[in-house]
């Protein structure tokens, strides 16, 4: 599993239980310190600085990729869903969380 | 309501939970953004063409929204993009279309009638993504030289 700008971890650290000691997930963050605080924290396992347009891994390498609250600083979404295509392996999953502009003003 | 919440709240309770004014200001950064979150509309519609399949979205709280999809089947996702940027009708004018292009060309708007075969789409560059390369490549050429 690969978890797109991973800031400190507080995604990766529930999946790695999840995914148990088979699985393997891999953060990913732009910032300089983030994912090696994230690592000093316990939270992740492996941690990779990078930009989440251009991954620095090989097609096809992950069953699962997840972006949780980050698709706003996207430049061009289809860039990056290409990319995030190229990672995944046949029948894998992406799985986005993003805010909503509400669709009420009271919301 | 939302937008009260997350931008002056959120910001001075972590500078309180946190006594860090670091926080806070990271914080009002974070939150400040919201300002320009992607509309799910715009979401769902580049994930389609991406090769995606299966894209679902579930929404929580009428301002959370979870994206689910699925990467398909390469000739799937390559059709799934196609059919994204053309018009798909049961125009006749298809076969002549796809006769006339070259392998490699770029065919953007050839319009799909409802007989095209995977195969027939394939053998022409209409996804710019890396990742279609090989399926561009092994469409049709393979076949016909071999």
């Amino acid at each position: 599993m690969l978890d797109l700008a991973c800031g400190t971890g507080l995604v990766s650290g529930p999946a790695s239980q999840i995914v148990g000691p088979q699985g393997c997930v891999v953060s990913l963050d732009a910032g300089l310190n983030t994912p090696r605080d994230a690592v000093e924290k316990g939270r992740v396992d492996r941690a990779v600085q990078g930009r989440c347009e251009q991954v620095p891994f090989a097609d096809s390498a992950f069953e699962f990729l997840c972006k949780v609250f980050a698709l706003r600083r996207v430049a061009d979404m289809r860039d990056a869903f290409g990319e995030y295509h190229r990672l995944l392996k046949l029948r894998g999953t992406i799985l986005l969380l993003e805010i909503t502009p509400p669709s009420c003003k009271l919301s | 309501m939302f937008k009260f919440y997350l931008k002056p709240a959120t910001p001075k309770l972590t500078r309180v939970s946190t006594l860090n004014h670091h926080a806070r200001s990271l914080m009002s950064h974070f939150w400040g953004t919201l300002e320009y979150c992607a509309p799910s509309k715009m979401i769902l519609e580049a994930l389609r063409p991406s090769g995606f399949t299966k894209v679902r979205r579930h929404i929580q709280v009428d301002n959370f929204s979870e994206y689910r999809a699925v990467k398909g089947r390469a000739a799937a996702a390559l059709l799934s993009s196609i059919l994204s940027r053309v018009r798909v009708d049961n125009s006749i004018q298809l076969d002549q279309q796809l006769a006339a292009a070259k392998v490699g060309q770029e065919v953007e708007h050839v319009r799909v009638g409802p007989k095209v075969s995977l195969q027939q789409l394939s053998r022409f560059k209409v996804v710019t993504c890396p990742a279609y390369i090989g399926l561009q490549q092994a469409g049709g050429r393979s076949k016909r030289e071999g």
